[in-house]
């Protein structure tokens, strides 16, 4: 693949090593001279020292048709115009632009920028997930933390609604002591089919808990 | 109904199309990043100065944009220009959008049909050819 990074330092350093480790042909733009001396000497790469916001640039570096371009500067509008320019005027297939403000993440995405990442929005979102994983699942240690109680409540991801507990494959020591289904306690045998709403009570060693929480990851991705 | 008129950037042409629009008794908005910058528009000027980062969705969010009829965006980047005016039309569909450019080449950029460009090179150039005599 063709490949365009434009500015950053130490992020392009970076992604120029992986791509090419992966023999990709990496084509690199950088208006710091600083940054290009830098990137230059690190991968013995020549690197185009100019604006990547000007067409003239792209038509010097003739990056017409590459497949991918990723603008990496740390000014968050510099590389919107730089996507842009690249896909409207030179049939970049795939642009991926940084901005620093996780706000601007939707709004480029509206315009048409075909990717943006922002850290602090991953960060955002991983942190969402984890605190809704979180929630999910309650527990209470019991006997100086040997024995936990873990509360689980099956929600619609969870893709275990439906199914009898003898083909849920849980983990070993893993068992389902109790229901709460509404307000009635439902003592569940491997026939018992789980529904939306249900809680289940599950009883095991602390030390297996993990086990429980990685079962439900499993589930969760339908797997 | 859209009545009023939105300048981005209060530089001297920023701040003296606000004066005249709200000479003319516009009601009219003029945003700049700097607080110094509007000492240009002067004490006849009625409107409202907004010391903010027009690249910022939030405030334009906040600035009642949909009685908005006349955009006018000068600030002294072209970049930042481009992307206030995708944002003006493509987002809040302002029915006039006014942009300056410094490079001619980015003109391809915006929607011509959509936004009127205003290119100080090119006036500058007609004029000289003008003030010389020159018939072209």
């Amino acid at each position: 693949m063709r490949i365009v990074i434009c500015g950053g330092k130490f992020e392009a350093d970076y992604i120029i090593g992986k791509f090419l480790e992966d023999k990709h042909k990496v084509i690199v733009i950088n208006d710091d001279e600083q940054a290009a001396k830098y990137i230059s000497e690190h991968h013995r790469l020549p690197v185009i020292v100019a604006d990547p916001t000007k067409s003239y640039t792209f038509e010097d570096a003739q990056i017409q048709g590459a497949d991918v371009l990723i603008a990496l500067s740390e000014n968050d509008i510099n590389n919107y115009i730089t996507c842009i320019t690249a896909q409207r005027f030179f049939g970049v297939k795939k642009t991926i632009c940084r901005v620093l403000n996780p706000k601007r993440v939707e709004i480029y995405k509206k315009l048409g920028i075909h990717t943006v990442i922002s850290s602090i929005y991953m960060l955002g979102q991983t942190i969402k997930e984890e605190a809704n994983i979180q929630s999910i699942f309650k527990t209470l240690q019991l006997t100086d933390d040997l024995i936990t109680l873990t509360e689980i409540d099956i929600i619609e991801e969870f893709q275990l609604h439906g199914k009898q507990i003898q083909n849920l494959n849980l983990p070993p020591r893993i068992n389902i002591s109790c229901i709460m289904r509404g307000n009635k306690v439902v003592i569940p045998n491997g026939q018992t089919r789980l529904q939306i709403n249900d809680k289940l009570m599950i009883i095991s060693a602390t030390t297996d808990q993990k086990q429980i929480h990685d079962f439900i990851e499993r589930s969760r991705k339908g797997k | 109904m859209r009545h009023k008129t939105l300048v981005v950037g209060s530089g001297r042409l920023g701040a003296n199309i606000a004066k005249h629009f709200s000479l003319k008794g516009i009601s009219v908005d003029i945003i700049d990043i700097s607080e110094d910058a509007f000492i240009k528009v002067g004490d006849e000027f009625s409107g409202n100065t907004i010391r903010a980062d027009a690249t910022d969705m939030m405030l334009l969010n906040q600035l009642d944009i949909k009685n908005v009829e006349r955009m006018v965006i000068v600030t002294g980047d072209d970049n930042i220009n481009i992307y206030v005016a995708h944002l003006a039309q493509y987002i809040y569909d302002i029915p006039k959008i006014y942009i300056r450019l410094y490079d001619t080449d980015k003109g391809k950029l915006v929607d011509q049909d959509r936004i009127k460009v205003i290119y100080p090179f090119i006036l500058s150039l007609d004029e000289f050819l003008d003030l010389e005599g020159d018939q072209v």
